[in-house]
């Protein structure tokens, strides 16, 4: 794969863009007041690129990828920002036109795998639903479909499968199947939400194979968010840091695991060596992920920053560096 | 309460279940310390109770006749400011009746659950923390006994025993012992388990004292739910009976005794049926706000909210 | 398979313990058996000593159980002397008009608490919500006799749309049919909603509408179809506190039925007839908690080792 040299991010291509998400605000109603989740994120994915959004739980990054799909509904909402999907505003859009879009030009793979597909319908059936919901073919022309989509994402027993239920699969063959049925129309654009966090981690190294494979051959743009930064290093171009709903850094993913800016991804890169053995000692940033309700003023991670400054109390803007990456840091 | 739609109130909540880990973002809110005071329904279900119970037990206060006494020249007569109820066949106040009746009817619901519950607590208790054969035979009666849908049980009992409102009691709360058990059972069979009871037993800790101090505080938070909502079951039964003629007999008053008096002069005196079943229905309804309040508070994990 | 002989064989079992309580009932009469079902005629000693042999009360208690399991196998559920009748006769010529009352009931409730619970749901934390949710909690907890008799008084006599007693009619049958079924609906109305609300909220669902499926869609096949199940529970339940009401209904509205059969022979200490009533209903009840026990697997492909 060829990394652009700067990414995608600090570029202005929007038109090249298959998504391009404009200081997204996503927040929650309670009571009288509103619970701000999401807090300005911006980035953009361009065609075939590959992103990720990493952060801890907390950091608003699932909910930043359910608002590209359009599926925030009460008490949450989408305060502002704008979400461009191929050129088309995605705010605002009226659902059945969310609708006709879901499945067909992005498409979604959830984290539990087995809570994700409907225990009452055989696989073939939910496959297929996928297939028909955008496409006007037969039943068995779906199945048909769906068979070789199952084998596409490595399941070699496609017939067999095709007639079982979710609750005889394991979980690793359950998240190929959705993954399956997410690009069954070919959408441009696939997001994958922690998809191999509830699994083991031999699993996790096949999903994560398959997602690799599939990404090279059928260059679908992916948008990977996890929690974990090596798992997202290993499969993504660029990467997007997000803390407190805020992105804390972007830029190309050597770039940012290997000098990274901004003290936030500094830790997050420091824990993640420690546990694959890097000091004997598992390190860890100090402190826990502010309560959205309680969001210091200022640079979210300041309470944490090994580096923090007085200035740290006004919140630092997303400024670009010379080699084409951004930082949302005073000490840039 | 969130009262502004978006597209599709249809499908709300997508995003509950995900990585959200908002606190506090759920549909009803709970478990503050003072909160049952502010749950609705608790308020409504105490006003409710109050305005039934309270007459009640003031009846000899609030009624300047007594409940038997007849009135040949004052029959049939409609609710005034003279009789607030209405008067009956014989001339006696409707209202001295409910109010007295009460007595019998609420009265006699206490004792059913009393008397349930306490058997069907301890027998909960004895199979829910014995296990083995003792905890499977009595599982298996109390299974026989939930057999028999609704009051036919009660039912069964006032046949043998004959009709009074003692047996009546008795009937009841042998329908109420078996729920109980059974409640109280899965409540000590769970925390007969949890490691701090373990260990107390391994330590040599008798039953006795397991129970006492571990096992029965523990399920009395499921008990006191039951008792309120079954308190409410209770008093619609005892009534039940009460109106077939099974129960208390004339001229005793009880409120399903007096709906059926009143069921033959219907047409030309709706208050003789109207009243009495009215202070049943608010009886039973202030009893079931309190107790799915109390549920709310003490249970969340329960359903049916 | 296994699934449904484990079923079965609990119901044999349940349906043997049935019959021994109720086989007890008898002998927990004060007085002796024999006396029981004499009732008045007890003091005709010819009458005394050929029921007496009939039963073999000579004989030992399991011995007299067997006897009587026998004959009710066979049809032979005794003889009210009250009524000058068998019973099976009696309970042959109650038992349409109780199951006619029972399925209309059902029906309502079914109906009206699938009804209530839904536009509960959808417009579940609002003012439409509350309200519905209280109208099912009010009509649980409303005595279904005084709830039949306020109907005759509002639709009998005041509005004279229905007749004051039930008659055998379709008319007839309205009122005692809504009574039955409006004391129920409120249970299930709660549940349709805790169960559609639990649905609206799982994952599948959200799956379902990242696949860009259309909201109707999702509804019916995901949503719905999912909630069914633990309905099912509660029809199931449901079905009891139906047989239970009747009792109350069939007597309201002095309407034939097993249920007044009940009372009435309660009240005229008819025992033959309380004991064979009591046995059909329970039997009853058991054997439906079956069928709807084997629905499950039909519903569930994760019950019942598909």
């Amino acid at each position: 794969m060829t990394a652009p040299a700067a990414g995608a991010q600090a570029a202005g291509t929007a038109e090249h863009s298959v998504l391009e998400v404009r200081g997204l605000r996503t927040y929650f109603r309670r009571g009288r007041g509103v619970i701000k989740i999401v807090r300005g994120v911006s980035f953009r994915v361009g065609r075939s690129g590959s992103v990720g959004l990493v952060g801890e739980s907390g950091s608003g990054k699932s909910l930043t990828a359910l608002s590209v799909m359009g599926l925030i509904d009460k008490p949450g909402f989408i305060a502002g920002g704008e979400i461009l999907l191929n050129g088309r505003e995605l705010v605002g859009m009226p659902e059945a036109e969310l609708a006709k879009i879901r499945g067909r030009d992005v498409a979604m793979v959830f984290q539990e795998p087995t809570a994700a597909l409907n225990p009452l319908y055989r696989i073939g059936s939910q496959v297929a639903e996928a297939i028909r919901a955008h496409q006007d073919v037969s039943r068995d022309q779906a199945l048909e479909q769906a068979r070789h989509l199952l084998e596409l994402v490595g399941i070699n027993d496609a017939g067999r499968v095709l007639h079982q239920y979710p609750h005889q699969l394991s979980g690793g063959m359950c998240q190929r199947v959705t993954i399956a049925a997410a690009l069954a129309n070919d959408p441009g654009l696939l997001i994958l939400d922690e998809p191999t966090t509830a699994l083991d981690t031999t699993i996790q190294a096949q999903i994560l194979d398959i997602i690799t494979d599939l990404k090279t051959r059928l260059e679908t743009a992916i948008v990977f968010v996890s929690h974990d930064i090596s798992v997202v290093a290993q499969i993504c171009d660029e990467l997007v840091v997000m803390y407190g709903g805020r992105v804390m850094e972007n830029g190309p993913t050597e770039q940012v695991i290997g000098s990274p800016k901004h003290p936030y991804t500094q830790g997050l890169i420091n824990a993640a060596m420690s546990v694959s053995g890097g000091t004997g000692r598992l390190e860890s940033i100090p402190g826990e992920v502010p309560d959205p309700q309680r969001m210091p003023p200022g640079c979210p991670f300041e309470p944490r920053c090994p580096r923090a400054m007085p200035q740290c109390a006004t919140e630092p803007p997303l400024t670009a560096l010379p080699d084409g990456r951004q930082v949302a840091c005073w000490l840039y | 309460m969130p009262t502004d739609r978006m597209d599709e109130p249809l499908l709300a909540g997508a995003a509950a279940p995900l990585e959200v880990a908002v606190p506090g973002v759920e549909d009803e809110p709970l478990s503050r310390p003072a909160g049952l005071l502010r749950q609705g329904n608790f308020v409504v279900g105490v006003v409710l109770l109050a305005i039934v119970v309270i007459p009640v037990l003031l009846a000899p206060v609030l009624s300047s006749v007594g409940p038997d006494v007849q009135n040949p020249s004052a029959t049939f007569l409609g609710p005034s400011l003279g009789h607030l109820m209405g008067t009956d066949q014989y001339g006696r106040s409707i209202w001295a009746r409910v109010l007295y009746g009460g007595r019998y009817t609420i009265g006699a619901s206490v004792a059913v659950v009393v008397l349930g519950g306490i058997v069907g607590t301890v027998l909960g208790l004895v199979a829910g923390y014995l296990q083995g054969a003792v905890g499977f035979l009595i599982m298996r009666v109390v299974d026989l006994l939930l057999a028999f849908p609704g009051i036919l049980l009660a039912l069964g009992v006032t046949a043998i025993l004959g009709p009074s409102l003692v047996n009546a009691v008795i009937a009841v709360a042998i329908v109420a012992v078996p729920l109980y058990a059974r409640i109280v059972e899965g409540a000590a069979r769970e925390i007969r388990n949890l490691p701090y009871v373990r260990a107390s037993r391994a330590l040599g800790a008798g039953p006795r004292h397991i129970i006492v101090r571990h096992v029965l505080p523990g399920a009395l938070p499921a008990i006191v739910v039951q008792t309120t909502i079954y308190l409410g079951i209770a008093a619609l039964w005892i009534a039940a009976l009460g109106y077939l003629g099974l129960g208390v007999q004339p001229p005793t008053p009880e409120w399903g005794q007096m709906v059926s008096d009143g069921q033959a002069s219907l047409s030309i005196a709706w208050w003789g049926t109207v009243f009495p079943g009215a202070f049943l229905a608010a009886f039973v309804v202030g009893v079931s706000l309190i107790g799915d309040a109390l549920r709310d508070r003490l249970n969340p994990t329960a359903a049916g909210s | 398979m296994v699934y449904v002989g484990k079923r079965l064989l609990a119901l044999v079992v349940l349906l043997i313990a049935i019959s021994v309580l109720v086989f007890l009932m008898l002998q927990a009469v004060p007085g002796s058996p024999v006396t029981a079902l004499l009732g008045q005629s007890a003091t005709n000693p010819a009458a005394v000593a050929r029921l007496t042999q009939e039963l073999g009360l000579n004989r030992p208690l399991p011995v007299q159980f067997w006897r009587w399991v026998d004959g009710v196998l066979h049809g032979n559920l005794g003889y009210s002397y009250q009524n000058q009748q068998p019973v099976s006769a009696l309970i042959g010529q109650n038992l349409p008009s109780t199951v006619e009352l029972a399925a209309s009931g059902l029906l309502i409730s079914l109906v009206g608490g699938i009804i209530l619970g839904v536009v509960a749901a959808v417009r579940r934390n609002t003012a439409v919500d509350s309200v519905s949710m209280g109208i099912a909690m009010t009509l649980v907890a409303l005595p279904s006799f005084w709830l039949g008799l306020i109907l005759i008084l509002l639709f009998a006599v005041v509005l004279p749309w229905f007749p004051v007693v039930g008659g055998s009619s379709l008319r007839g049958l309205v009122l005692p049919a809504f009574t039955l079924g409006l004391g129920v609906l409120g249970i299930t109305g709660r549940f349709v909603r805790s169960s559609l609300l639990e649905q609206m909220h799982s994952s599948h669902v959200v799956a379902a509408r990242a696949k860009g499926l259309n909201r109707r869609t999702v509804f019916l096949k995901h949503v719905a179809r999912n909630a069914v199940l633990p309905v099912l529970t509660v029809v199931g339940l449901q079905i009891g506190a139906l047989l239970s009401g009747t009792v109350l209904v069939e007597m309201v509205f002095s309407r034939p039925g097993i249920g007044r059969l009940l009372v009435q022979s309660i009240l005229s200490k008819d025992y033959a007839t309380v004991q064979a009533t009591v046995l059909i209903i329970a039997g009853f009840y058991a054997v439906t908690n079956l069928v709807v026990d084997l629905l499950y697997p039909l519903l569930d492909p994760r019950i019942g080792g598909t």
